[in-house]
């Protein structure tokens, strides 16, 4: 490699008039090393804005940094902060993200939990909800209905009249329930103790029917006591009943318009689930686990 | 109350449901309903009125309580909720409830359960975090001295918060199933350390902004936050609780600025606060064995020490609700009217957002767990039966001086109590007007029902009837009422008790009537044994009869209903009765007894049953009274004209 004289005399360059000029600039722009210098240069400028826009160490507060600083401190404290409080609000985001940067760069973000938690719960929140799910037609929301039929089912409902033996009274209740029942069968009356609440009930679920009698026989069995006859004796928190059911509503199936609003309501949310899950289930489908403990 | 441990089963379990169609079934021939409920059918619910949830700073500060007030009542309702990642559900739904929590700082701190909220971002917020408790005294000290700390702005917090508390509420409401009503604690502690809270319910769908005690520390302030809030269409009422720990000043002689009670303030008190709550987790409010000596049952659930200074036994006069009743017809006497005459409530006052009366959920309060999911275990268990001794959460005494917090005594807690109510329907308009009337009772936590009625012409035998219930409606009082103005010829006024076993829980022992009347310028107290099991008599010399017996076995914490009725009822006729004295008349129902939560929870552990505490107790149930005012000479004249007239 050559090396170029800069330092030659003008003069010279004067005596070799115009051709010589143009020449020797030609001569230099081919040169390799200032192809070399030029891309160095134009490197480490670029280089240098680069290192600049991220230097760790340089912490840059624009004016819409500011302004958001300044709003926070607004709805945190119900005031515009004055220009000095701005200022103790501006030096302590300087502070806080000076100490965030140096954590960082320790990596102390990678083994804290609470970080690694947040920031998944920050990525999952931006899968949620993305798109509200199509309104479904009529003909879908009744296909959902009859698939989730039991969601919407009402319970049995028993009207009845029983008879009460209290263990209070002499003699053992469930015996006398029992005669009782007997004597019922054969079409004779007969006389049970008082009951203290009522002795007839209409449309009674199983749910109001436990909170009524305890959580009993009474209670459980009343649903299949048979209509129209005496039975029994069942057991309850207060001793023994006979039971004569008049009426009975079995558990159904309201019809689907009865419930659309529920139905929309239930399908929609339901939607809205699905299609997270499937959101988050397609952004692990780009990861591959490796399981190296399992062998 | 001795149920199996497990009551609260996953949710899981619970899910399944069947729906099994009858094809053997008629149609439905639904009997007509009637379209007007009468008095008489009336029927008994249950509901909590007293529970805090993560809004409360103490419960979010000292307790660690995440719960929301939506999940509390969907909790209450029978709902599974999650709690402490895992799903919970209630043994049995409650009727009505309102979340009260503290209007003081009301959603200060919660917001710190929110990463996005301002607070979680703020330097304060950060600083709360590290040590959750220390906010708990900070924020109190700063109420106390009418300051606010920087950074943590009340006003704004309460605005969020009460917002939450009212959509929870009005959301949670399904008449006819389960009744929400609005509401929020007004918690003034005098001097910091005399109690004189009061929940405030509203009726409707809509309220006020809640009244705090930095707002003002006087009750009759709150009166006229309440008045305020009826002229504007607003219906609400004040309820008091924890008289035991307010030093004499819940039911004193004299207002909150020292003047003797006169007429007006009576009557204000009375139209503002018509109940009061009688037993909850701080111990019961009934009265005290130094207060009522020839009780035998007064020994019962004792909490008789100041909330901060658990060391600090708090003034016995004036802190008492037998005692209030007698106080009451005093003041009547003397001014006129009796500030004292209001019904009786119970509550949990817990602060973990979930209601639970049963006596094996106590062991959950200091914690903010629920045992039934999460039962305390190990040392949990051995610090809360006193076999590791703990620090007070609260001592401000010990604070103050510098020395560490008195020992704790968390086996001083009672289980919860609970309110029942006698209503058309499960309804706001039908049990708030139950509450107005007071027409409810209170229980240790069980669900017994008690009816009480206080008339001049109830035959003896009258409970026998079938119809008997319409027919005291229609001719005497029910609880929480006034005894009709006497009829010239009657003699003494006669009442019906009827108590009804819970129908998951233990037999009755026993009820009596406890009767306060007025003799010349000073009260005097009375126990009747009315109704007893298992034909047990009264000993006519000492007026008292002979206890039911113990069927504990205090190795397994089981008992046996085989002592003791299912029901108990009687018509009783005063036979000390004396025309000339304004009386109170209330019932109060024994259950037979049953393990208390620390004998409960000591064989759970397979711990020594604490000797410090009862190792069974008698669960009861207190009613409203029924108060008897003499006529005055006119009056009396009039009425006789009244009744000759008819």
């Amino acid at each position: 490699m050559g090396v170029i004289d800069l330092d030659r005399p003008a003069a010279r360059d004067t005596r070799t008039g115009a051709r010589g000029l143009k020449g020797r600039i030609a001569r230099i722009l081919r040169e390799p090393l200032l192809h070399f210098f030029v891309v160095g240069l134009v490197l480490f400028g670029a280089g240098q804005a680069w290192r600049t826009a991220h230097d760790r160490h340089r912490i840059v507060v624009t004016p819409e940094r500011v302004a958001e600083l300044s709003e926070k401190y607004r709805l945190q404290f119900g005031q515009t902060p004055s220009p000095a409080e701005l200022e103790g609000v501006v030096e302590r985001y300087a502070r806080e993200e000076a100490l965030f940067r140096e954590g960082v760069a320790l990596g102390l973000d990678r083994d804290d939990e609470i970080v690694r938690r947040r920031i998944a719960q920050k990525v999952e929140f931006l899968h949620q909800d993305r798109a509200l799910p199509a309104t479904p037609s009529e003909s879908r929301l009744e296909t959902w209905f009859d698939a989730h039929a039991a969601d919407y089912a009402t319970p049995v409902r028993t009207s009845f009249a029983h008879l009460y033996f209290s263990p209070d009274r002499p003699g053992d209740p469930e015996a006398r329930a029992k005669q009782a029942l007997a004597v019922l069968q054969n079409g004779g009356a007969v006389e049970a103790d008082p009951f203290p609440d009522q002795s007839e009930f209409v449309r009674l679920a199983p749910d109001a029917a436990r909170r009524l009698f305890g959580d009993s026989d009474m209670a459980r069995r009343l649903e299949t006591a048979p209509l129209g006859a005496w039975s029994g004796p069942y057991r309850s928190g207060y001793g023994w009943h006979l039971v004569r059911a008049l009426a009975r509503e079995p558990a159904g199936k309201p019809a689907f318009a009865e419930v659309k609003d529920r139905v929309h309501e239930d399908y929609m949310a339901n939607a809205q689930r699905t299609a997270n899950t499937e959101a988050i289930d397609r952004l692990l489908g780009r990861y591959r686990i490796v399981r190296e403990d399992v062998k | 109350m001795a149920r199996h441990w497990p009551i609260l089963i996953p949710a899981l379990i619970v899910a399944g449901c069947t729906a099994q169609a009858d094809t053997t079934a008629k149609a439905p021939t639904t009997p007509v309903e009637k379209a007007v409920a009468s008095a008489a059918d009336r029927r008994a619910w249950f509901g909590e009125l007293h529970l805090h949830t993560s809004y409360s700073f103490d419960a979010w500060g000292l307790m660690a309580t995440k719960t929301t007030p939506d999940d509390a009542y969907r909790f209450g309702k029978g709902e599974a909720v999650s709690m402490n990642g895992q799903m919970i559900k209630r043994g049995w739904p409650l009727d009505f409830m309102a979340v009260t929590d503290h209007s003081e700082n009301m959603g200060l701190l919660n917001a710190l359960d929110d990463p996005e909220s301002d607070l979680s971002k703020s330097a304060v917020g950060q600083e709360i975090r590290k040590d959750t408790s220390k906010s708990f005294y900070m924020l109190r000290e700063a109420n106390q001295q009418g300051r606010t700390i920087p950074g943590l702005d009340p006003v704004q917090a309460l605005k969020t918060a009460w917002g939450k508390e009212v959509a929870a509420a009005n959301a949670n409401y399904k008449p006819g199933k389960f009744t929400t009503f609005i509401g929020y604690e007004w918690s003034q502690m005098t001097e910091g350390k005399y109690n004189l809270h009061r929940n405030v319910i509203f009726a409707g769908a809509r309220s006020p902004a809640p009244w705090s005690s930095a707002d003002s520390p006087k009750p009759e302030d709150l009166w006229t936050y309440l008045e305020k809030a009826r002229a504007d269409g607003m219906e609400a009422i004040a309820i008091p609780h924890n008289g035991n720990a307010s030093n004499g000043l819940m039911y004193d002689w004299v207002t909150s600025e020292g003047r003797p009670i006169d007429e007006a303030y009576a009557e204000r008190r009375l139209r503002n606060e018509p109940l009061t709550e009688i037993v909850q987790n701080k111990g019961q409010s009934e009265t005290l064995p130094e207060l009522s000596p020839n009780d035998e049952f007064a020994n019962f659930e004792i909490y008789d020490v100041l909330i901060t200074q658990r060391d600090v036994k708090g003034k016995v006069n004036g802190s008492y609700i037998r005692q209030a009743f007698g106080r009451g017809l005093v003041i009547q006497q003397k001014a006129g009217a009796n500030p004292y005459k209001f019904g009786v409530v119970g509550g949990s006052d817990w602060h973990n957002g979930i209601s639970a009366s049963d006596e094996n959920a106590t062991a959950g309060t200091p914690g903010g767990i629920d045992p039934k999911v999460n039962l305390p275990s190990g040392d949990a268990a051995k610090k809360l039966l006193g076999i590791i001794q703990t620090r007070a959460m609260i001592d401000d005494a010990a604070a103050k001086a510098g020395r560490p917090p008195a020992v704790a005594n968390p086996m001083i807690n009672s289980s919860a109590g609970i309110t029942g109510v006698w209503a058309e329907e499960n309804t706001r308009e039908s049990i708030f007007a139950a509450l107005k009337r007071k027409e409810t009772f209170a229980t240790s936590g069980t669900r017994m029902k008690v009816r009480f009625f206080g008339g001049w012409g109830f035959a003896p035998g009258m409970t026998s009837r079938a119809d008997w219930v319409r027919a005291a409606y229609r001719t005497g009082v029910p609880m929480g009422g006034d005894l009709p103005l006497r009829p010239a010829g009657a003699q003494a006024p006669s009442f019906i008790v009827q108590a009804v076993k819970d129908p998951d829980g233990a037999n009755l022992d026993r009820v009596q009537i406890v009767k306060v009347w007025l003799e010349g310028s000073d009260y005097k107290e009375k126990i009747f044994e009315v109704a007893l099991s298992g034909g047990r008599k009264v000993d006519p010399k000492t007026g008292r009869a002979a206890a039911v017996g113990n069927t504990v076995d205090l190795k397994t914490g089981a008992y046996k209903n085989a002592i003791g009725a299912a029901t108990l009822q009687t018509v009783w006729r005063d036979p000390e009765f004396d025309p000339a004295k304004p009386a109170v008349y209330y019932l109060r129902a024994l259950e037979i007894p049953t393990p208390r939560w620390t004998t409960l929870l000591a064989i759970k552990n397979g711990l020594p049953i604490p000797t410090k505490a009862p190792a069974t107790i008698q669960e009861r149930a207190y009613s409203s009274p029924i108060w008897f005012t003499p006529a005055g000479r006119q009056t009396a004249a009039a009425a006789h004209l009244k009744v000759a007239q008819r």
